[in-house]
């Protein structure tokens, strides 16, 4: 045993390397009743010498499951409309509080999500030892918590401390509908006792699991790591990968078997892409279930992803890898470099999804065929472009999850949006830039909760004030940003051409922007436009008239809301118009058909 | 099987009443197309960037222009519906005439005096059988899904490729719902043209007795009729990605409409052919109008 723990100090003494950061245990001693479907247990925390602390705040976040009228679920009709009808609601109770062994459960509050402790006595609380005894109901399909038939997914299963700023004073996030968990980095002691026969799927290998009648109790040291989940089946197969250090695992029921090969694919490619290109993972393990959740997609815990059987729909295209990059990214940019997604979302799943977009390119190609069925071809990044041009997707990228009121806006400016607005930020980098960037943001940030701020600062730091005062307005101003090139003439003065065109521009980004003129002898004339006023009448004299002009031609600006009015063609071509038109006919007369019968 | 086949050189015969009903059909796609065209064509013609559209279906492409011009795709939504209206109505009217033919098993030549008088003296019976059907389709689509849903609960283990035909067996059981009911509806429609002066409920119960005990020979029959289609359409849809992408240019666009046309031209050839196989056999024990007269005045019994 003496060893064990040895090793686990090395591990992450390892782990944490020269930036270590001093991070507290949490005990925790639970049990799972499948039978009442619930989790009772305690969880002892002794709380930090440094700050100075008055109170302590802790988060019951399967409150949020608790009622129909929760912030969480107050745009989630899905998960509202299951629980409305299996009447089976989640929730997190504290039976009782001790405070240094004393009873001291009255000085206990909840509301909604959030626990406050109040000591009796007027006494600092430092150094002094906090367990709290808790019973948490799980809902039947629910998301990060959840269950179905023998299957169970825990997050967000105990109770665990706010997040403690340096003033001494506690941040417990306001979880509203678009909110994920945000904890403090710890390291976690778990005990758990399940029925024997259930495959426990946890971030790390128990190191111990004992049998105990019909039960077995594992243990596990994790951390740091600012979340803990589980899930079980007794249905689970295991497979495994090693990559180098690191151990990639899935788990799967037998059904599950044939999309195995996909799932691998992607994750071990995204894997090995995201070490080399941004740093090592930090956890070395990383696990993949297959859990009956109500919603499609993917959940993101450290060391830890859940995944949701995909059906036949799934398989004409590549949307369920997008799904599986996606979350491992989330190992790099959620996991080890930390924010808060409630108040600053965009530092967790724009990122997240601008490295989403990489990969995918990456692995497939710019073409990368998330979707291509007859004839139809749709990229990963087309997809983005799609989803940031709802009504609701417009408008300011840094801002809080609250001030998104459905969780479609959400998706399209915190995920779709702000992908793209990093990718311009990426872009305006350069190559050599933007590796450097990347790998200072991780290395600088593991293991820690990032700001805006922290981002901003290393942007400047790294870049230069050009690029910081960009990223600035990529995340602050809410103006659509559009480039457009208009109003093209050739006109014979003696023997040579001259050009005219109009650029113009809507949005406060205030950068040199390149343009392309292409003659009609193909020679290319390249520019850059360094816009003082919203639109200018550029005349140039060539040896050619042109043929086409194009701003931005290699979609440095990848956030432009409207890339057609990018180019303008000296002579118009019908061609895609035409063509396009022919298609729609041809659409128009199937359905006439259909209704009609001829 | 032979029946059908026999039908074909109906439709051969009946090719001014097939080219009348295909051009009716493109004409009216095309009217309400070209608003689409001009409009799009403002954008999409000094574009550099449409230029894959030349080649293959760039949904890029398509998602800038409809994703800008927020207001195009109600407005051109909100057109083919009244188009689809518009159609259905003309289609009522027209249905007179074609059952008539049809049913009577005159094809060639068609007296259009003849026809049209039909397509005037049954309009509001078509009407009724429409209206009638539409919330036939309504009920049998919910109660089909109904369906499709147990099937579903049994296949919701499956994966990968099973999945994806399990899906498409419950697209196929709903097709079949449907299908059964559009061949009622012609039956309907054929028992207006062989029995016009009856009531509405009479001209419902007739086609009922005709369609019960034969309902799967006639839905056999239709899908049999469809099954070259539906290849015809698929070697279309791979031809004509064929022509734009590797003949390309003004030319591989043109030769790209003649197949999609060739396509919609078949199918309304289709139709016919399955409902000449229709009118034969609905005229065996339900002659109607179209009974001889020698018969009707009992001469062959003297």
């Amino acid at each position: 045993m003496m060893s064990c723990k040895l090793a686990f100090i090395l591990s992450v003494l390892f782990l944490t390397g020269i930036t270590a950061v001093a991070v507290d245990t949490l005990h925790v001693t639970a049990e799972l009743d499948t039978l009442r479907k619930q989790v009772v247990g305690v969880m002892t925390y002794r709380l930090p010498d440094t700050p100075e602390i008055a109170t302590f705040e802790f988060q019951l976040v399967p409150n949020m499951y608790a009622e129909r009228n929760t912030p969480y679920l107050k745009s989630k009709p899905q998960l509202l409309n299951i629980f409305e009808s299996t009447n089976e609601w989640g929730g997190m109770t504290i039976d009782s509080a001790l405070l240094d062994g004393d009873n001291s459960t009255e000085r206990v509050t909840v509301e909604y999500t959030k626990g406050g402790f109040q000591p009796q006595d007027k006494n600092r609380l430092n150094g002094r030892t906090v367990r709290l005894y808790f019973t948490t109901r799980i809902p039947r399909l629910g998301d990060r918590l959840s269950y179905f038939g023998e299957d169970y997914l825990l997050d967000g299963w105990f109770p665990f401390p706010a997040l403690l700023r340096d003033d001494g004073s506690w941040y417990n996030p306001d979880y509203n509908a678009n909110a994920e968990l945000v904890g403090p980095f710890m390291h976690y002691d778990i005990h758990i006792a399940v029925p024997s026969g259930m495959i426990v799927a946890a971030p790390v290998p128990p190191e111990s699991g004992d049998k105990q009648g019909e039960t077995t109790c594992y243990r596990y040291h994790f951390g740091p790591a600012h979340d803990f989940g589980l899930a079980m089946s007794p249905y689970y197969l295991i497979d495994s990968t090693r990559l180098g250090n690191a151990t990639l695992l899935y788990y799967y029921h037998a059904e599950e078997q044939p999309i195995l090969p996909e799932i691998k694919t992607a994750a071990e490619s995204t894997y090995v892409y995201m070490n080399k290109t941004v740093g090592e993972n930090a956890y070395g393990r990383l696990g993949f279930v297959l859990t009956p959740t109500a919603i499609g997609g993917g959940i993101e815990f450290p060391g830890l992803i859940s995944l949701y059987s995909p059906r036949g729909g799934a398989m004409l295209s590549r949307m369920y890898e997008l799904v599986v990059v996606h979350e491992t990214i989330h190992q790099w940019f959620y996991a080890m470099v930390a924010s808060d997604q409630v108040r600053e979302p965009w530092l967790d799943e724009s990122v997240t999804n601008f490295w989403t977009d990489r990969v995918f390119s990456h692995l497939w190609g710019e073409e990368d065929g998330l979707l291509d069925l007859a004839g139809l071809s749709l990229s990963s990044r087309d997809y983005l472009r799609l989803t940031a041009q709802t009504p609701g997707g417009a408008g300011r990228l840094n801002r809080p999850a609250e001030s998104l009121v459905s969780s479609a806006d959400f998706f399209s400016v915190i995920y779709s949006h702000g992908a793209l607005a990093l990718e311009t930020f990426d872009n305006l980098l350069g190559d050599s830039l933007s590796g450097i960037f990347w790998r200072e943001y991780v290395a600088r940030n593991t293991f820690r909760h990032v700001t805006a701020d922290d981002f901003v600062t290393l942007a400047e730091e790294i870049s230069g004030s050009d690029i910081h005062k960009a990223l600035l307005c990529l995340l602050n101003d809410a103006e659509a940003l559009d480039y457009r090139v208009t109003e093209l003439t050739n006109t014979r003065v003696d023997s040579v051409a001259e050009i005219g065109f109009t650029l113009s521009r809507t949005g406060k980004l205030d950068i040199a922007i390149p343009y392309w003129i292409i003659l009609y002898n193909n020679d290319t004339l390249r520019y850059e436009w360094k816009p003082e006023y919203r639109a200018e009448r550029i005349t140039i004299t060539a040896p050619s008239p042109a043929r086409e002009i194009i701003i931005d031609p290699e979609h440095l600006v990848a956030v432009d809301i409207d890339l057609i009015n990018n180019s303008v063609l000296a002579a118009a071509d019908n061609r895609p118009g035409l063509r396009l038109s022919s298609g729609v006919m041809f659409l128009v007369e199937s359905l006439l058909s259909v209704v009609g019968g001829w | 099987m032979l029946d059908i086949i026999r039908q074909l050189p109906r439709v051969r015969e009946a090719r001014k009443l097939w080219l009348m009903l295909y051009l009716l059909k493109a004409l009216l796609a095309f009217l309400l197309v070209l608003p689409f065209l001009f409009t799009v064509n403002a954008d999409l013609a000094r574009s550099a960037f449409a230029k894959t559209l030349m080649t293959g279906w760039d949904i890029s492409v398509i998602l800038e222009l409809f994703g800008n011009a927020g207001e195009l795709l109600p407005a051109f939504i909100l057109m083919i519906l009244a188009g689809t209206l518009v159609y259905m109505t003309i289609i009522q009217f027209l249905n007179g005439g074609v059952y008539y033919v049809i049913v009577s098993g005159h094809t060639s030549p068609i007296n259009w005096r003849e026809f049209f008088a039909e397509c005037g003296a049954c309009f509001l019976l078509h009407v009724k059988i429409t209206l009638l059907m539409l919330l036939v389709y309504i009920l049998l689509f919910s109660s089909s899904m109904f369906v499709v849903s147990l099937f579903g609960a049994t296949g919701q283990n499956l994966m990968g490729t099973a999945a994806l035909i399990m899906l498409l067996g419950k697209l196929l059981i709903v097709f079949l719902i449907l299908l059964a009911a559009s061949v009622f509806s012609d039956s309907a429609r054929a028992t207006v043209a062989a029995y016009p002066d009856r009531p509405f409920r009479e001209i419902l119960k007739t086609a009922s007795t005709y369609f019960k005990p034969g309902f799967a020979a006639l839905t056999g029959a239709y899908i049999i009729t469809y099954l070259p289609f539906f290849i015809l359409w698929a070697l279309v849809e791979w031809l004509a990605l064929k022509a734009t992408g590797e003949i390309g240019g003004l030319v591989g666009i043109f030769l790209e409409f003649i197949l999609f046309q060739l396509a919609a031209a078949v199918r309304t050839g289709q139709k016919l052919w399955f409902l000449f196989y229709l009118g034969q056999d609905f005229r065996k024990t339900n002659q109607g109008r179209f009974l001889p007269k020698q018969i009707e005045l009992n001469l062959d019994a003297r």
